[in-house]
């Protein structure tokens, strides 16, 4: 029973970032690889947060509002740089922020991370665990099902299509790329809370490129702008590592094989579907 | 004599960022692609340094080993790219080049474990002089980047085949125009970047331990270096790979009343510089502004 609600919360927890990733890879086409970063830097102050004495539910708001202010940081870059190196600084920033958190080993312990976070009142143990995520993480998807539906939604769309097309229909592109990160930052910041309340413990080695190409799996595999996709994407990142328990690898290496596997798979599937990241041109 | 220690330390590091920065620059140019990979490459190389050095091959056979095997991944890599670069599918490379460099890494843990391994036995030699202290590897670093940058101008500027790699990076499709096999220049362009990753590889395992996950930290600052530099002019990288490197080392270095800075900020104070930088010259320092027709 233990084995399968981790897994159910795991799977639940992984669908909510999957919903942040839809959004800003899939639907708007923009290459952030500043998610982990984002994740990383409000499990952060979740943890730090808990750690002064603050209520666990008063640390889930700093969480969001320091996803938000990284997130505007990002939504600020985007609109400055070209693409790719908008692309690298994400990537750059995430060495930079884990070279600062090993710094500051007085407020985050250093590389030995921060242990016994503290759940809320109302879920102490397990089963509560998994179904707060499960319960957020249809919430989410209600909510990402909602903005599909709305201007906002199909702006997104568009804004992967022809931004240029956008703009000329007084759309405010800079503005509106700004919202879908910071969209995208609080759906991970939530994830990054619920699954430091299940673990209560923050790895210093979290949030690094094999959290990157975790997230960038499940965004390529939910290229469509359909909710189903995102479920598909978030089933399989999970369900993949699952699988090397057959096998009798030796446990120090198993980190390693599941990060060569989602990296080889990565690439397949990439090279299987690249052809969705080309705008389609439509013929009236 | 401690700004002097400064100076020729970050000169060192400087260097090996440079010829990072230049197989990079190489990469962009003629493919207009960010290739990641060639962090994990370094690595790649340096430990095909060490497993040749612990067969007991001796130190040219294992050079050798090396740059082959950098040289090697750059081409691999160039097969997994090519359809992307043709495309002009530039995310897309840059994924699967993080991808690629992701597996190379986790390849390369699961082979030889995650803790440090060293490239030579013994003490390293340095040489003092004037209360100066650098290592042989040191001012091997500086003679190879001195060599490089020459021999990169000559080619560049003086032989046809510096023409053929200027002509693919002004105008692609004139250049195939005019004959020259864009393709053949690209695989060119990934295989001697993975040679200077090797060498750059080799030259950081022999003057510190190498782990898997190692090449990553210079590509990321090689990389901000190209783009605080500006991506249409390779003297502005020089200056900015410098730069990168001096600055947070003085910092470093230094004291600010009760504030001092441990060396694992360095990287904090790049990026911090870096974004700066682009925020108010998103083009970079020393890149000048194109007319688009």
């Amino acid at each position: 029973m233990g084995y399968f609600l981790t897994i159910a919360s795991f799977f639940f927890n992984t669908l909510i970032q999957g919903v942040g990733v839809h959004m800003v890879l899939s639907l708007a086409g923009i290459i952030f690889l500043g998610m982990p970063t984002v994740l990383k830097a409000s499990m952060y102050a979740l943890a730090i947060a808990e750690k002064a004495g603050i209520s666990p539910e008063i640390s889930f708001i700093i969480a969001l509002v320091t996803a938000l202010v990284v997130g505007l940081l990002f939504g600020f870059l985007f609109t400055r740089v070209s693409p790719d190196s908008f692309a690298v600084l994400g990537l750059a920033s995430m060495l930079a922020l884990d070279a600062l958190i090993k710094s500051l080993d007085k407020f985050t312990n250093g590389v030995l991370g921060i242990s016994g976070i503290v759940r809320p009142s109302w879920m102490t143990d397990l089963p509560a665990v998994a179904i707060v995520t499960v319960a957020v993480a249809l919430l989410c998807l209600f909510i990402e099902l909602i903005l599909l539906k709305t201007p906002f939604g199909r702006r997104m769309r568009a804004f992967k299509e022809d931004e240029i097309t956008l703009q000329s229909l007084g759309i405010n592109t800079k503005k509106f790329s700004r919202n879908v990160i910071i969209f995208c930052s609080l759906f991970l910041s939530v994830a990054g809370s619920l699954f430091l309340w299940r673990i209560q413990f923050l790895d210093a080695n979290f949030g690094t490129v094999p959290a990157l190409v975790f997230l960038l799996t499940m965004g390529i595999l939910s290229l469509k702008p359909k909710i189903r996709y995102v479920v598909l994407g978030a089933g399989v990142v999970t369900f993949l590592p699952e699988i090397l328990r057959f096998f009798q690898f030796p446990s120090s290496q198993m980190g390693y094989i599941r990060d060569f596997l989602y990296a080889i798979f990565l690439i397949v599937l990439i090279h299987q579907l690249h052809t969705h990241f080309i705008t389609s041109r439509r013929t009236i | 004599m401690f700004v002097l220690q400064i100076l020729i330390t970050s000169l060192v590091t400087g260097t090996q960022v440079l010829l990072l920065a230049a197989g990079l620059y190489l990469i962009y140019t003629v493919t207009r692609t960010i290739h990641i990979a060639l962090g994990a490459s370094t690595m790649a190389g340096a430990y095909a340094y060490y497993l040749a050095f612990t067969l007991g091959w001796p130190w040219y056979g294992c050079l050798f080993a090396g740059i082959l095997f950098s040289a090697l991944l750059g081409a691999v890599c160039y097969l997994l790219l090519r359809n992307y670069i043709h495309k002009s599918q530039v995310l897309l490379a840059l994924l699967v080049s993080i991808a690629f460099g992701v597996a190379i890494e986790a390849a390369l843990a699961m082979g030889f474990g995650p803790e440090g391994r060293y490239l030579m036995d013994g003490i390293l030699p340095t040489f003092d002089f004037w209360g100066v202290h650098i290592t042989q590897v040191g001012v091997f670093t500086l003679f190879v980047g001195l060599i490089a940058g020459i021999a990169a101008y000559i080619v560049l500027h003086m032989l046809p085949q510096g023409r053929v790699v200027r002509a693919i990076a002004q105008h692609p499709q004139c250049a195939s125009l005019l004959g020259i096999k864009e393709r053949k220049v690209q695989f060119i362009s990934y295989v001697v970047a993975g040679v200077v990753a090797g060498i750059v590889g080799i030259l950081t395992g022999l003057n510190s331990a190498i782990t898997p996950y190692a090449g990553l930290q210079p590509i990321a600052m090689a990389f901000m270096a190209l783009l605080v530099g500006g991506l249409t002019d390779f003297r502005g990288v020089v200056v900015a790979a410098y730069l990168l490197v001096l600055i947070p080392e003085f910092l470093v270095s230094g004291s600010f009343g009760d504030i001092t800075f441990s060396a694992s900020w360095k990287l904090v104070f790049v990026f911090v510089i870096a974004l700066i930088i682009l925020a108010f010259k998103p083009n970079g320092v020393f890149s000048s502004v194109t007319r688009k027709s």
